[in-house]
C-alpha cells in the first residue's frame, strides 16, 4: 500500500437497546478474515460495536445488525439511523431467528420501514450478487434454512430499501448470522467457504 | 272614388269608422312590434351572458310590454277617436278642406244642404293610399328591428363580445366559444375536510392554490355553462384523473378529492386553461410518550404489577390507545414469542392519557424472559395506510439465576437529554464567532463578550455538576444552601476527589470505555470529564482568551456524547472478541477465477437533475412573463406543484411570482427569490485570484 | 413716422433673413468650428446626434455621467470619422471591465470577473437580479453565479459593463483511481451526485478491479483528453509506472489531475505534484467536522516544498503559515491539484446537516479547478438585444480618444450673432408688424 495507511475498513456491529444485538459475536471476525483472504482491501483486524443512537455510527458506513428478540428503536436510534442512511451509509440486517413469523422479523421490518421506506424484494440479478463473487441464483442458501430451521422456508430473495439505485438497507431472513458465527480458523474444514456472500456485501458497500 | 276612379258609395261615417279602425290597428301593430323587439333584446342579452335563469323571461316580458305601451302611447296618446282619425286624414289629403272633420264632429251643427255638399266632397276623395303608406311606415321599421334582434338571439352563443378567440391562442378559423374568460376568470373553491377531522368547511374565492387535508372534498365552481369545460388532475407519478365538469344551476362545478401528493388541477374550455395547485396536508400520526415505566428495568423475580401510563397528542383528534407487549422466552438460538394488548381506551380530543396495570404474574414470565412494552395511539383517520403513533419501547427483563450482571432494581439514571450537548455546541459556535471578530474589537468589548459567554458556560457547568452529584448519590432536594455553596466553590480536582470517594472508584483515570466498570461509574465519568473541560473553557473566557477556550469546549462536547451513549445499560456479559492476523491470511485464498469477477459499477444519478429542471422552468417562466403573463403564471404553478413535496420555500416563492403575474403586479422580486432558492447562493470573492477557486 | 417705422421693420426682416442665408451658404472653411455642447444624462440624446448628423454642426462636446452605450459610441465615432470634431467628458465614469467564463461543473453556473479600481464597489448580476455587491481588492473581484440569464452586468456608479453569458462548458468524464474503500466510494458518489459522469478503477485484489461498464476489470485505464476531463488518484498504490507515464502525457496534453493523500508520492506522479513532499500526518481537530470549518476535522497530509509555480489554494486554517491542504500548478497544457486531506468521506458522513451537499460542492470545485473543459461553441446572443460592452470606458477612449474638458459655455458664437432660430423669429415678427401697420393704416 502507499506511504500512509488510511481508509481502513472497520467492521461495525450495531448495538441497539431493545434486543440481543450481540447474538452472533464471531461473525465480524469471520468476515474480516474472509475479506483479508480474498481481497487486498485494508481492513482492521478487529470489529467494533457501535451504539445505534450514537454519532459514532457515522464513522462506519457499513453496519451489521442482527438478533433474535424484538427490535424497537428508540427515538434517538431512529433519528441517527435516518441520518446514517441519508448520507450514504448501508445497514445489513439479518434475522437470527430465520422466522418471518417471529418477533425480530415483524418488529425490525416495521421499524426499518419507518426509517428507510418500504423493504421490497431485491431482484436476484442485482449488482450485489456480482459485486465480487458471482451468485447467479441470488442469495446463497444457508444450512439452517436447508435444515428447516425457524419458518421452514428457503427464502429466494433478500429484501432491500434503496436510495436511488443503491442499497441502503439490506434485510436477510436467511440467518447468515448462524451460518457465519464460527471461528475463522474453522474455515479450513469447509469445502466451499460460506462467507463469500459476506465479502460481496462488503465489497458492494465499498465500491458502489 | 275608389281605386279604379269610381266614387266610393259608402257613407262618410262608415268610411271614417273604417279609417279609425285601420289607424287603431296600425298603432297597435307598431306598438306590438316595438314591444316584441325590446323583449327580444333582453333575450339576446341573456344568451350572451349565458344564463339559464327563468327570471330573464319575466324581464323580457316586462320590458316588452312596457315598450309596447310606450310605443302605443307615443303613437296615439289619447287613443284614436273619430275626430283624430278625421284630422289625420285631413292632414294627408288637403283637398278635403276640413270637410271630413266638419262632418265627423259631433258638436258641429251643419245644415243639411251643407252636409250634403260636404259629403259629396268627401266621397269624391280617397285616402286609402295614405293609409297604406302610413301602415308601411309604422310597421316596417319595428318589424325589421324585431327580425334583426330575433336573429341575434338565435346566434348569440357563437358571439364573443370583446373576447376574440385569436387573442387567446386559438388557431385562426377556429370556432369561437362562448365567453371563455368569464367561465374561468373567477372560480370559487369549497373545501370540506374529511368527516373524521371535525373541521369546518371553508370557501376560497379565486384561489391559485388549495391547501387542505388529504382526503378533503373540494368543489370548484364558476359561472357559465358546463359544455366544453374539462378538468384533469396530473399527479407527480404521471397518473392523470379527469373529474367530470357538470352543470350546476346557472354555472358549472367539478368535485374532486385532495390527493395524497401535490398535483395540478387543470380547467380548460378548449382555448384557455387555468391551473389550480392542490397542496395536500397529510394528517400527522399521534405523538405518544410512555411515562411509566420510565426506564428499562430488570426484575429479580417475576412478581408484582407494573403501573403503565402514557400520554398522546394529535393535531386533529385521537380515537383510541392501548399498550402492546411482546414476551420473548428462550435463549441461545431458540426463542418463543407471545404478544398482546392491554388498557385499550377510547380517546377523544387533541390530548389523551392512557393508564393500565401490567400484571407480571399474569404474563407467566420465567427467568431470562424479556418483555417489550410500548404505547400505541390511533387518531380518527380511518384509512388503513395511516400509521398509528407509537411511544418508545421499555424493556423489562427477568434476571436469570447466576448472571454476572447486577440485578439491582435501581434502573438507569435519569437522562441527560440533549440539552447539555446542544448548549455546549452553541457556546462553541459563539466563541468561534468571537474569535473571528477578535481583531476588529477593542479589548474592553472583547472582554465583555467573552465574559458573557463565560457566564453561560458557568451556568451549563453547574447544571452538569448537579447531575454528576445527583448520580453520586446526593439528593438535591436535601442539599443545604451551605453544601451547594461549598460545591460551587470547589476546584475540578476537589470535585474529582469527592466523586471518587463517593463511588469508591478512581475517577482520575481517563475514560476509555473499560467494560469492567459498573454502569454507574461509566455514566458518571464522561460527565465529570465534561464538567472539568467546561471549567477550563470558563477560565479562559473569564480572562478574555476565547481562542484558548475552544479546545476544552470541543472536548466537553465529546465527553457529553459519551455520557449520552453510555446512558442505557447493557447488562450482558462481555462478548468474546477475536482478532484476525491480517498479514497471515492476506490473499491466502485461491478461489476459481470464474467466481471472482466483479460486475461493472453503474453510475449514480445526479442529485440535482430535479434542481436543474426546476431552474429551466423558472427561466422559461421569466421569458414568458414578458409576453404572456398568464402562460408564465401557469408554468410557475406547475413548478410550485413539483416543489411542494421537497422544497416548500421554492414552492412558496413560485406561488408568489404566479400570483403577482396574475394580478398584473411586478413579479421580479419573487422570481429572484425563487431562483436563489433553486440555484443556491452566489459565491463572492473580493479579489481576483490567480486560480479560479 | 409710421411709414418710416414700417421701412425699419422691413429692413430688420431682410437683414435677419440675409444673415440666416449667409450662415447656410458661407464656405465651410469660414465657419468657425464652434462646438455645440450637449450634456447627456444616462443615455445619449438621439436628437443631438441627429442634429449633428444633419451636417450643420462642425464640432460637438458630449458630457456623460457614465459612459456612452455601444450605439451612441458608434454614432459619435462615425461623426468623428465624418469630420465632426467630437469631444467628450465623463465626470463619474469608472474604469471597469467584465469577463465571464462557465463554471466547470455539471451543475452549471458562471464565474464573473470584474476589473475595477481598488476598493471600488461593483454590483454584479444579470438582467433579472442585480444584488451581489463586491468590493474590488487589488485588481478586481469575482462572483460565481449558480444560474444566470443571457446578459451579465457589472455596474459601478453610472458605468455599466455588460457581456453575453457564456455557453456551458463541454464536460468529459472523470476517472477515479484508487483501492476499494470509503474514500473512493464517496468521492465517486459526490462527483456523480453533482452530475459528473464518473469512471472508476477501484482495486479490490491484485489484478481485480471494479470498473465502469464497458471497461474490462483488468484493463489499464486510458487517459484521453478527448473523453476525460480529469483524473482523480486517491492513493499512491493505485497507479503503476505505465499508468503514471500515461497520466503525465495526459496532463501535458491538457488534462486535469487531482492527487489525493499520498498519491503525490507515487514515483510516476511525483514530478507532476505541486508539492515535492508530504509532511507528517496531522490529525483532525476533534469536533470540527460539524463546525464552521469542517475540513479542519479531517486528518491532513500537509503539502510541503511547494514548487515555484505552485499556487496554494487552501490551508489547514486561515493563517499564512498554516500547513497547506490544497495546492495546484500548471503542467504543460494541463493542471494538477494536490489535496492533502485524508478520508474526506468523514466530513460527508459525520458533518453538519449541510455536510453532504458541501462535500459534493467542494469536490466539484476541486475537480472543476483542473478539469479540461473546452468551450466548443459561442453562446448565441439575441441579435436584437443589447450588444456586449465588456469595458465601456476603455472602448469609449478607443473609439473617441481620451476625454477632454468641456468648452466654456459662456463664449458666444463668432460675431455675437444670435442663433438661426432667433433670427427667424425676429424676421417673422418684423414682417407681421409691418403688414399689420400697413393694414391698420389702410394702405393695402
Amino acid at each position: 500500500m502507499g506511504v500512509v495507511k488510511n481508509d481502513v475498513f472497520v467492521f461495525a456491529t450495531a448495538q441497539y437497546e431493545s434486543g440481543d444485538w450481540d447474538s452472533a459475536p464471531l461473525v465480524p471476525s469471520n468476515l474480516i478474515d474472509s475479506l483479508a483472504r480474498y481481497t487486498s482491501i485494508p481492513v482492521a483486524p478487529q470489529g467494533v460495536n457501535v451504539p445505534l443512537a450514537s454519532e459514532a455510527l457515522l464513522r462506519y458506513p457499513l453496519v451489521y445488525l442482527t438478533g433474535h428478540l424484538p427490535v424497537r428503536f428508540s427515538d434517538a436510534e431512529r433519528t441517527m439511523l435516518g441520518r446514517f442512511l441519508d448520507r450514504g451509509g448501508m445497514l445489513f440486517v439479518d434475522d437470527h431467528n430465520h422466522d418471518v413469523d417471529g418477533a425480530f422479523h415483524k418488529t425490525a421490518t416495521e421499524e426499518l420501514s419507518r426509517v428507510a421506506g418500504t423493504l421490497a424484494e431485491l431482484p436476484n440479478d442485482d449488482a450485489l450478487y456480482h459485486a465480487y463473487f458471482r451468485f447467479n441464483d441470488g442469495p446463497p442458501t444457508t444450512s439452517h434454512e436447508l435444515n428447516g430451521w425457524g419458518d421452514n422456508l428457503v427464502h429466494k430473495h433478500l429484501l432491500a430499501a434503496k436510495r436511488g439505485d443503491r442499497i441502503a438497507v439490506l434485510f436477510s431472513n436467511k440467518d447468515y448470522s448462524s451460518e457465519w458465527n464460527y471461528h475463522a480458523a474453522n474455515k479450513r474444514f469447509q469445502s466451499v467457504d460460506n462467507t463469500r456472500f459476506g465479502v460481496n456485501v462488503i465489497v458492494y458497500a465499498l465500491t458502489r | 272614388m275608389n281605386r279604379h276612379g269610381m266614387r266610393d258609395e259608402r257613407s262618410t261615417r262608415a268610411r271614417l269608422h273604417a279609417t279609425q279602425a285601420w289607424l287603431h290597428a296600425i298603432a297597435r301593430t307598431h306598438a306590438a312590434l316595438c314591444g316584441a323587439t325590446a323583449g327580444a333584446g333582453v333575450l339576446v342579452a341573456r344568451a350572451i351572458v349565458g344564463s339559464a335563469s327563468p327570471w330573464w323571461w319575466l324581464a323580457a316580458g316586462i320590458v316588452g310590454v312596457g315598450a309596447a305601451a310606450l310605443a302605443l302611447w307615443r303613437a296615439a296618446p289619447g287613443g284614436v277617436t273619430a275626430e283624430r282619425a278625421a284630422l289625420w286624414v285631413e292632414a294627408r289629403v288637403p283637398a278635403l278642406r276640413y270637410a271630413l272633420v266638419t262632418l265627423a264632429s259631433d258638436d258641429a251643427r251643419v245644415p243639411a244642404a251643407a252636409e250634403r255638399t260636404l259629403d259629396a266632397a268627401v266621397r269624391s276623395v280617397r285616402w286609402d293610399d295614405a293609409l297604406r303608406r302610413s301602415a308601411v311606415r309604422a310597421v316596417t321599421p319595428p318589424a325589421l328591428a324585431f327580425g334583426a334582434v330575433a336573429l341575434l338571439a338565435a346566434f348569440a352563443p357563437q358571439l364573443s363580445f370583446g373576447v376574440l378567440s385569436a387573442g387567446h391562442g386559438a388557431p385562426l378559423g377556429a370556432r369561437p366559444t362562448r365567453a371563455v374568460l368569464d367561465r374561468l376568470a373567477r372560480v370559487r373553491a369549497t373545501v370540506t375536510p374529511p368527516a373524521y377531522a371535525g373541521l369546518d368547511t371553508r370557501r376560497m374565492e379565486d384561489p391559485s392554490a388549495i391547501d387542505a387535508l388529504v382526503g378533503s372534498t373540494i368543489v370548484v365552481d364558476g359561472i357559465g355553462g358546463a359544455e366544453g369545460l374539462t378538468s384533469s388532475i396530473a399527479t407527480d407519478s404521471g397518473a392523470v384523473v379527469s373529474p367530470r365538469v357538470a352543470a350546476h344551476g346557472d354555472g358549472w362545478r367539478v368535485a374532486l378529492t385532495m390527493p395524497a401528493r401535490p398535483a395540478a388541477l387543470r380547467l380548460s374550455d378548449g382555448t384557455r386553461t387555468r391551473i389550480v395547485v392542490l397542496a395536500p396536508r397529510p394528517d400527522a400520526s399521534p405523538r405518544v410518550a410512555l411515562s411509566l415505566p420510565s426506564r428499562d428495568t430488570v426484575l429479580r423475580t417475576p412478581t408484582g404489577a407494573l403501573p403503565l401510563a402514557a400520554s398522546a397528542d394529535d393535531d386533529l383528534g385521537l380515537a383510541s390507545g392501548q399498550f402492546e407487549w411482546i414476551v420473548s422466552s428462550g435463549e441461545g438460538e431458540s426463542f418463543k414469542f407471545r404478544n398482546g394488548v392491554l388498557g385499550r381506551t377510547a380517546l377523544s380530543g387533541a390530548h389523551g392519557a392512557l393508564r393500565a396495570t401490567l400484571s407480571i404474574e399474569g404474563l407467566g414470565l420465567r427467568p431470562g424472559d424479556l418483555v417489550h412494552l410500548r404505547a400505541v395511539a390511533r387518531d380518527r383517520d380511518p384509512s388503513a395506510s395511516h400509521a398509528p403513533g407509537t411511544s418508545e419501547t421499555r424493556t423489562i427483563r427477568v434476571a436469570r439465576a447466576g448472571e454476572y450482571d447486577s440485578v439491582a432494581v435501581d434502573a438507569a439514571p435519569p437522562a441527560l437529554g440533549d440539552t447539555s450537548q446542544l448548549g455546549q455546541r452553541m457556546l462553541l459556535m459563539l466563541t468561534e464567532a468571537l474569535v473571528q471578530r477578535q481583531r476588529a474589537l477593542p479589548r474592553a468589548a472583547l472582554l465583555a463578550e467573552s465574559q458573557k459567554i463565560a457566564q453561560d458556560q458557568g451556568r451549563l457547568r453547574r447544571r452538569v455538576g448537579d447531575l454528576v452529584f445527583a448520580r453520586l448519590g446526593e439528593n438535591k432536594g436535601e442539599e443545604t444552601q451551605a453544601e451547594a455553596e461549598k460545591r460551587a466553590g470547589m476546584t475540578p480536582e476537589e470535585l474529582l476527589a469527592a466523586a471518587s470517594a463517593a463511588t469508591g472508584a478512581d475517577l482520575s483515570q481517563p475514560l476509555e470505555g473499560r467494560e469492567e466498570e459498573t454502569p454507574i461509574v461509566a455514566v458518571n465519568r464522561p460527565m465529570l470529564e465534561a464538567y472539568n473541560h467546561m471549567w477550563d473553557a470558563g477560565r479562559a473566557l473569564e480572562i478574555g482568551e476565547p481562542a484558548k477556550a475552544i479546545p476544552p469546549m470541543r472536548k466537553a462536547i465529546i465527553a457529553l456524547q459519551k455520557a449520552r451513549a453510555a446512558e442505557r445499560i447493557y447488562l450482558r456479559g462481555k462478548a468474546p472478541t477475536a482478532v484476525i492476523d491480517i498479514a497471515k491470511v492476506r490473499l491466502a485464498a485461491r478461489p476459481a477465477a470464474d467466481t471472482m469477477h466483479p460486475a461493472p459499477r453503474t453510475s449514480r444519478a445526479p442529485l440535482d437533475a430535479k434542481a436543474r429542471a426546476r431552474l429551466a422552468s423558472l427561466a422559461r417562466a421569466a421569458e414568458l412573463a414578458v409576453r404572456d403573463a398568464a402562460a408564465a403564471a401557469d408554468t410557475l404553478a406547475l413548478l410550485r406543484v413539483d416543489a411542494l413535496a421537497d422544497s416548500p420555500a421554492l414552492a412558496a416563492a413560485s406561488g408568489e411570482a404566479a400570483d403577482a403575474l396574475r394580478a398584473g403586479r411586478d413579479a421580479t422580486a419573487a422570481f429572484v427569490r425563487a431562483r436563489r432558492i433553486a440555484a443556491g447562493a452566489s459565491a463572492r470573492v473580493d479579489s481576483l485570484e490567480g486560480w479560479a477557486w | 413716422m409710421r411709414q418710416a417705422s414700417e421701412w425699419v421693420l422691413r429692413a430688420v426682416a431682410i437683414a435677419a433673413i440675409a444673415v440666416i442665408l449667409w450662415r447656410w451658404f458661407r464656405p465651410p472653411a469660414e465657419r468657425a468650428a464652434v462646438p455645440e455642447i450637449v450634456t447627456v444624462r444616462g443615455e445619449a440624446s438621439t436628437s443631438a446626434l441627429r442634429r449633428w448628423t444633419g451636417g450643420a454642426t462642425r464640432a460637438g462636446h458630449v458630457s456623460f455621467d457614465g459612459t456612452p452605450d455601444v450605439r451612441t459610441r458608434a454614432w459619435l465615432r462615425a461623426l468623428a470619422r465624418a469630420g465632426v470634431r467630437i469631444g467628450w467628458s465623463a465626470s463619474d465614469a469608472v474604469p471597469i471591465a467584465i469577463a465571464a467564463a462557465p463554471v466547470v461543473d455539471p451543475a452549471g453556473g458562471v464565474r464573473i470577473e470584474v476589473a475595477a479600481p481598488n476598493s471600488a464597489r461593483v454590483v454584479v448580476g444579470d438582467a433579472l437580479d442585480m444584488s451581489d455587491t463586491v468590493r474590488a481588492m487589488g485588481a478586481g473581484a469575482a462572483v460565481t453565479l449558480p444560474s444566470s440569464a443571457d446578459t451579465l452586468l457589472a455596474r459601478s456608479g453610472p458605468t455599466v459593463a455588460r457581456i453575453v453569458s457564456p455557453a456551458p462548458a463541454t464536460l468529459g468524464d472523470v476517472l477515479v483511481l484508487g483501492h476499494a474503500g470509503w474514500e473512493a466510494k464517496f468521492v465517486a458518489a459526490a462527483l456523480e451526485e453533482r452530475g459528473w459522469h464518473v469512471q472508476v478503477r477501484l482495486v479490490v485484489a491484485p489484478g481485480i478491479a471494479v470498473t465502469a461498464a464497458g471497461v474490462a476489470p483488468d484493463a489499464r485505464p486510458v487517459a484521453d483528453t478527448s473523453r476525460l476531463a480529469a483524473v482523480v488518484v486517491l492513493d499512491s498504490g493505485a497507479v503503476d509506472a505505465a499508468t503514471g507515464a500515461a497520466l503525465a502525457r495526459y496532463v501535458h496534453s491538457g488534462g486535469g489531475l487531482v492527487l489525493v493523500g499520498d498519491a503525490g508520492a507515487a514515483p510516476a506522479l511525483r514530478a507532476l505534484a505541486p508539492g515535492a513532499k508530504a509532511g507528517a500526518p496531522i490529525p483532525g481537530v476533534l469536533g470540527a467536522l460539524d463546525g464552521r470549518a469542517p475540513r479542519r476535522g479531517l486528518a491532513l497530509l500537509p503539502i510541503e516544498d511547494q514548487r515555484p509555480d505552485a499556487v496554494v489554494l487552501e490551508r489547514e486554517e486561515v493563517s499564512p503559515n498554516a500547513p497547506v491542504a490544497v495546492s495546484a500548478r500548471r503542467v504543460g497544457s494541463g493542471r494538477v491539484a494536490q489535496v492533502g486531506y485524508l478520508e474526506t468521506w468523514r466530513w460527508r458522513m459525520a458533518g453538519s446537516d449541510e455536510a453532504p451537499a458541501a462535500h459534493r460542492a467542494w469536490w466539484a470545485r476541486v475537480v472543476g479547478g483542473v478539469a479540461r473543459a473546452p468551450v466548443s461553441r459561442i453562446a448565441s446572443a439575441d441579435p436584437l438585444g443589447t450588444p456586449s460592452d465588456p469595458a465601456p470606458l476603455a472602448a469609449t477612449i478607443d473609439a473617441l480618444g481620451p476625454p477632454s474638458a468641456a468648452p466654456n459655455r459662456s463664449r458666444a458664437p463668432s460675431g455675437r450673432l444670435p442663433s438661426d432660430g432667433l433670427l427667424a423669429t425676429i424676421a417673422g415678427a418684423a414682417v407681421l408688424a409691418e403688414v399689420a401697420s400697413r393694414r391698420l393704416r389702410g394702405a393695402g
